[in-house]
């Protein structure tokens, strides 16, 4: 006597439709490391808790520059746009700020994007002995470079020696 | 879905109990194999020429019937014990999985918050050594899952095609009447 062998029972089925279903909760689920937003800083108590060429300041791992070394002290391939109140800044988007406390989103008062966004950079407004050797905190609390304007050639040359500081402008008519 | 299955499973077990059918009996397959087939019913066909061939087949007879009922019943025992086994194996593993999902998701969590309200360089490090840990505890979860899942589908597939104890009433009937129809025109 011989039983005939039919398809498979529904429970068969739904056991490997439950198996299909795990395993797309496993890739769902699956941790993957997403690395930390350009402008955010990492939290530190010492110089010990950051990387080299970073300081402890403010409680924020930070790359120190000023803005004549900018170009040498600040990668521009880490996303660093400037040199803000001594140290190496990202933009930022002051609506949408990704900034890391006590940094905040600094407007520049201009849109640097196409979606119309305020541009900004992350820093710290300055008080006046926080600034880097060789500049000063002017008014609006941003670090300035001192300057003599009877040797104007220490600011650089998109700038301009004025009141002391230089301020972005050009000398070329 | 797996306790609806398991429900199921637990119905047909019950349903398996309350019949003993020849169907049943008969569950594991062709059993024309033995090697005193061809003289069981050589000796059932000579049974009528003297008492003493009827009892020397009755002999034959009675002792392969005893040990077919045992490698049936050892059979019967094993498949719903080892669907069973992979039912618990397949639990743990998914409780082993979702764990490790659970760890995952939360340590992603913790970085995107970190991230967005300030997180030292070791505290985001032990985060995403956690998150991986996660992932290793879900990988092994979702592997023991997938080997219990799959004793659990085989043994229901084999119960399933031999008429095991486990089946549903549906399918006994089919058996029986597969059965009958089988032994009507032997």
């Amino acid at each position: 006597m011989t039983v005939s062998r039919q398809s498979l029972p529904r429970s068969t089925v739904r056991a490997a439709a439950t198996s299909l279903l795990a395993g797309g909760v496993l890739a769902w689920g699956c941790f993957i490391e997403i690395p930390p937003p350009p402008a955010s800083r990492y939290l530190c108590d010492t110089i010990a808790d950051c990387t080299e060429g970073e300081v402890c300041a403010s409680g924020l791992c930070q790359v120190p520059c000023t803005s004549a070394t900018f170009a040498t002290d600040c990668d521009q391939g880490e996303g660093y746009a400037a040199c803000f109140n001594g140290y190496c800044a990202h933009l930022c988007e002051v609506e949408n700020s990704d900034c890391t406390n006590p940094q905040e989103c600094l407007s520049l008062g201009i849109s640097l994007n196409v979606e119309g966004a305020t541009s900004g950079v992350c820093g710290i407004v300055c008080t006046p002995d926080a600034c880097p050797d060789g500049e000063t905190c002017a008014p609006g609390g941003v670090c300035l470079t001192t300057c003599d304007e009877s040797n104007p050639t220490t600011c650089a040359s998109d700038e301009v020696c004025a009141g002391g500081v230089c301020v972005p402008g050009s000398t070329q008519p | 879905m797996f306790l609806q299955t398991t429900r199921h499973k637990l119905l047909s077990l019950s349903i398996a109990a309350a019949l003993s059918t020849g169907c049943t009996a008969n569950a594991w397959g062709p059993r024309t194999s033995h090697p005193h087939a061809h003289l069981l019913s050589g000796a059932s066909s000579a049974g009528s020429f003297g008492l003493g061939i009827e009892q020397a087949s009755a002999d034959i007879e009675r002792e392969p019937r005893a040990t077919d009922g045992g490698d049936e019943d050892r059979e019967r025992s094993i498949s719903p014990a080892l669907f069973w086994t992979g039912v618990i194996i397949g639990a743990v593993g998914l409780a082993t999985l979702a764990t490790g999902v659970g760890i995952g998701v939360s340590s992603a969590k913790k970085i995107e918050d970190g991230d967005a309200t300030g997180l030292s360089r070791a505290a985001r490090q032990d985060l995403v050594d956690r998150g991986e840990l996660g992932n290793r505890v879900a990988i092994g979860g979702g592997s023991v899952l997938f080997v219990g899942g799959s004793l659990a589908a085989i043994m229901t597939a084999v119960d399933y095609s031999r008429c095991g104890p486990m089946i549903s009433k549906k399918r006994r009937g089919e058996c029986e009447s597969t059965g009958s129809s089988a032994s009507k025109s032997e």
